[in-house]
């Protein structure tokens, strides 16, 4: 009964903030609602007995990726001068598709669904004892290949990242080059023309 | 009043439509089409939890953790790339893109 009370309040509250993330128009609010989401989410996670992972959801999803998108927004200072249109000549096709997906998705999964029985979620995870101990074992014994990959990528995230942005900033930057600046003589920086009238200067 | 699969399946189905209908909605913007995408992860994420609490099984759990690495990952190179595109045209609407050439 309580688990029901709590998965109908969080769930709910799920489904609204993310229709609130995909429609509010200041992309702040949509931010602030993404991660509220992000809580409602880790609630659920918690009722499926994935603590660890509603901890990891908080502290990484909440506190390292949607801070940072908050402040690469307000870094970028995005004005919507423009109001948005709702309605284009794309909107019918798009709406078109939509519903065939939701069908295709709803019926796939009653379908899917059918064979299996559909008991109350109750996981004997308890019977593992320690489920963090159990997690990390398996997560650095039997996946420890696929650990390594997942920091790899990591790796080249962070490696590519650096490499976009110093490339985009030394060919806007005017760096002082000390060595240039010094050989440089009056006679091959500076001319004297004569500017003939109406043809100026080539 | 008990809580079964059906209803995790469904609240996970109906976090992922409203994403998709997201990025049929804000066509525009990058910074909402990035958000939708967030939202497409999380109910991907919550369906791989279902699933694991399901069968009692931790694969689930394992492979929530590296979707939330890559997720997390190219939330970064597409920051990144917003901010280089956002400097050179001072503009994040998707249109503008076609404009780059190269």
């Amino acid at each position: 009964m309580i688990e029901a009370i709590i998965f109908y309040l969080f769930g709910t509250v799920l489904v609204l903030a993310s229709i609130g993330v995909v429609s509010a128009k200041n992309p702040v609010y949509s931010i602030l609602l993404l991660i509220f989401a992000f809580f409602n989410a880790a609630a659920i996670f918690v009722l499926l007995k994935a603590e660890f992972l509603a901890m990891v959801l908080i502290i990484v999803y909440v506190g390292a990726v949607a801070v940072l998108f908050l402040f690469v927004v307000m870094l970028i200072n995005l004005r919507t001068k423009e109001k948005r249109k709702v309605f284009t000549k794309y909107t019918l096709f798009a709406l078109l598709l939509l519903v065939v997906l939701g069908v295709e998705l709803f019926v796939s999964l009653f379908e899917g669904i059918a064979g299996i029985n559909p008991v109350v979620m109750d996981s004997n995870f308890a019977q593992l004892g320690d489920a963090v101990l159990y997690l990390g074992q398996l997560f650095f014994n039997q996946y420890y290949y696929l650990f390594l990959v997942g920091g790899l990528i990591l790796t080249v995230a962070m490696i590519g990242a650096v490499i976009i942005v110093d490339k985009e900033t030394s060919t806007t930057n005017q760096r002082q080059d000390v060595f240039l600046q010094n050989i440089r003589s009056r006679e091959n920086s500076v001319k004297a023309v004569k500017v003939e009238i109406e043809r100026g200067i080539k | 009043m008990e809580i079964t699969i059906f209803h995790y399946l469904i609240l996970s189905g109906l976090v992922f439509f409203i994403g998709i209908f997201g990025i049929f909605l804000n066509r525009k913007s990058i910074v909402s089409l990035i958000m939708s995408v967030e939202v497409i992860f999380l109910a991907i994420n919550i369906n791989f939890i279902i699933f694991s609490n399901y069968w009692s099984d931790f694969k689930g759990q394992i492979f929530v953790l590296f979707i939330l690495t890559v997720s997390a990952t190219e939330i970064a190179i597409a920051l990144v790339a917003l901010i280089v595109y956002f400097n050179s045209r001072f503009t994040t609407v998707v249109d503008d893109l076609s404009n780059l050439r190269g």
